[in-house]
């Protein structure tokens, strides 16, 4: 993109990128492992007793949240030095992490699919662990899948956000904002923990606006 | 280079102007543009500029447009002239003081001046030709 | 474009308990090159910090090209502060932070760019965490050269270069400034070598502005006077020493103020020697004197 399309957008597709990178090595990383596991667990079990691939899904909460983390706190004196303004980049970063949140969902849901029909069509029973239920309606899981993820990046937004404002203090930030999806995720129907957790993402995203448009950019030194 | 307590653009003038007097600089010669000056001499580009600007107001340079700045026609005669008026008093006035402090006759520095003026038309320096007037 | 005018106006900025800016004000004439002094802790980080967006005044305010430029997408997008540390994607080679630049600096050239990164002499190939901080020093010298910002302020940049990396920066500056004129300020402690580049001095001292002036006005209100201590002492009778030191017999004195050529006449005729200042030695006695 050149320099004349506007900021948060040029913003947005440079932090998308570098996280799209991530995000297919981390798939196919997960792709694996859960193959070899599945084996494992067919060979010494008989069958694997539930769905590997739903277990993967802290894995797709926690990894974009760990990624936005990391570009948030690494690249904003960067943007700012660049004579860019906060305001692009809390805006560039949600966005790409709504991008990534979602693209994560569709994979998670694609792979689940695709994990059922191997389970059926080894007639293994297809269940999920307790702790990760799996959506009864396919629908119902990519509209779950991708609030939960994007839930996941936004919270990586404000806490490296209030990491880089406040330093150790950004701790205090972190339940407050991964508490309520961790919590709504054992909520039924599902329909309800979506809706908790779409309500608390759209707070995390005004919250990081909030708080970007007035951080102050330190020496690059004192963050490294 | 340029330590005196006076303004840099004016010894920047001086120094041009001795460069042409002692004919570093000939009549219709170009002289560096103000970028060259400041880069070569490591100075702002303005304080240059008012330096060249001060020799094009007085003739001693002028500008051709695109081109650059040139040594105008008959500028050493016209420098000398100047430099002429002003010599006995800016610079022999505070030399003879010097001298009535010391305790120097005025015979002891006329013979002295013969002398070196002799000496300087033997070598044909053109600095000394101020000195040749007495 | 040309250069961004600039206007600080009662500036405040503090950490905490800690007042790093004390209620400065001055203003900067577009396409002038100044020189920021202030020893260390005098506060010239923390007022081009506010200057660049980087933090807002705790009071006061500042302008750039009449408007505020906290948050301001057109004002920011041309003002530029190169930090010793270097903002850059130090992870990655030297390519990834050139096209990061290109892609936010509205005046950025690429081909210019790439001669610098020539004319250093830095490596291509190497993660820019590698560096040292000469290397990191001279590569922040071409992204603030290449970004063309119509302010563009180098803070302490060259402090960490080597001789020659530092005159090659001085001559590319100038060579460069004298193409396309834009507001630049440089801010240091030392600047012997780069005070004839200026057109005009701020000198920060203890948070507070010293003096914000033209350069010539500045070094020739300085002078040294130099002969017999008696003569020396009678003609500096009334004027402001800053400066003073005794040799035998002999006594040189640094003065700073308004001279009037009469006197100086006056002090030649009793045999006193008088010689300029340079700026780096005047801000060095000012500082010195107001400190104390």
């Amino acid at each position: 993109m050149t320099a004349t399309a506007p900021q948060w957008a040029r913003a947005a597709q440079r932090m998308t990128r570098a996280s799209l990178v991530s995000v297919a090595w981390f798939w196919a990383i997960c792709v694996i492992a859960a193959a070899v596991v599945t084996l494992v667990l067919d060979w010494r079990m008989g069958e694997p007793p539930f769905s590997i691939m739903s277990t993967i899904r802290y894995g797709g909460i926690w990894y974009p949240f760990s990624v936005a983390l990391i570009v948030v706190t690494a690249t904003i004196n960067v943007h700012v030095a660049a004579g860019m303004t906060r305001r692009s980049f809390v805006i560039g970063a949600l966005i790409s992490n709504v991008v990534i949140g979602v693209v994560n969902g569709v994979v998670m849901t694609a792979v689940l699919v695709i994990e059922r029909g191997i389970y059926l069509d080894q007639g293994w029973s297809f269940a999920a662990t307790s702790a990760a239920p799996i959506p009864s309606a396919w629908g119902v899981s990519l509209v779950f899948h991708c609030v939960m993820f994007v839930a996941g990046g936004l919270s990586g937004v404000l806490v490296g956000l209030t990491y880089y404002r406040w330093g150790a203090w950004a701790t205090a930030a972190l339940p407050l904002t991964v508490l309520p999806p961790i919590i709504a995720s054992g909520l039924d129907p599902a329909a309800l923990t979506v809706a908790v957790i779409a309500a608390t993402t759209a707070a995390t995203a005004v919250a990081s606006y909030a708080m970007a448009r007035t951080i102050a950019i330190r020496k690059p030194l004192e963050m490294s | 280079m340029f330590d005196g307590r006076e303004p840099i653009y004016i010894q920047i003038a001086d120094q041009i102007r001795g460069d042409i007097l002692a004919g570093h600089l000939a009549e219709g010669e170009q002289v560096m543009s103000t970028t060259q000056y400041a880069t070569t001499f490591r100075i702002n580009p303005a304080t240059a500029a008012k330096a060249f600007a001060q020799l094009v107001d007085e003739g001693v340079l002028y500008k051709q447009r695109g081109v650059g700045m040139f040594v105008a026609e008959g500028a050493p005669d016209r420098l000398r002239a100047g430099r002429r008026e002003t010599f006995l008093e800016d610079l022999l006035e505070p030399v003879l003081a010097e001298a009535r402090v010391l305790g120097i006759s005025t015979s002891e520095l006329i013979r002295w001046i013969e002398r070196s003026g002799a000496a300087s038309e033997l070598t044909t320096t053109t600095n000394s030709t101020e000195g040749e007037q007495r | 474009m040309s250069g961004f005018a600039v206007s600080v106006r009662d500036l405040t900025v503090r950490y905490g308990r800690t007042t790093a800016v004390d209620n400065v004000s001055f203003d900067l004439e577009p396409d002038g090159i100044y020189g920021l002094l202030g020893r260390n802790g005098s506060g010239k980080t923390s007022t081009l910090s506010v200057l660049a967006s980087m933090r807002r005044p705790t009071a006061g305010s500042v302008l750039i090209d009449g408007a505020e430029p906290f948050e301001n997408e057109r004002v920011m997008a041309g003002v530029s502060l190169i930090r010793e540390s270097g903002d850059v994607l130090a992870n990655e080679k030297i390519s990834a932070s050139l096209a990061y630049y290109e892609q936010a600096r509205p005046a950025w050239d690429a081909q210019f760019a790439d001669e610098l990164v020539d004319a250093f002499g830095l490596n291509r190939k190497k993660a820019i965490s590698t560096f040292s901080r000469g290397q990191r020093s001279a590569f922040g010298a071409v992204i603030g050269l290449a970004c063309r910002a119509p302010l563009t302020m180098f803070d302490e940049v060259y402090l960490g270069m080597d001789a020659p990396s530092r005159y090659r920066f001085y001559d590319l500056l100038l060579a460069d400034y004298a193409e396309h004129p834009r507001t630049i300020i440089l801010s240091s402690h030392l600047i012997s070598e780069i005070e004839r580049l200026f057109s005009g001095v701020v000198i920060l001292d203890e948070g507070r502005l010293l003096l914000n002036e033209e350069v010539e006005d500045f070094r020739t209100r300085g002078a040294t006077l130099t002969g017999p201590t008696a003569q020396v002492d009678a003609v500096t009778a009334g004027l402001r020493v800053v400066a003073s030191r005794s040799l035998g017999p002999t006594k040189e004195v640094t003065v700073f103020g308004d001279l009037d050529g009469a006197a100086l006449d006056a002090a030649r005729a009793a045999g006193v020697a008088i010689g300029g200042v340079g700026v780096q030695d005047l801000f060095v006695h000012l500082t010195e004197k107001e400190s104390r």
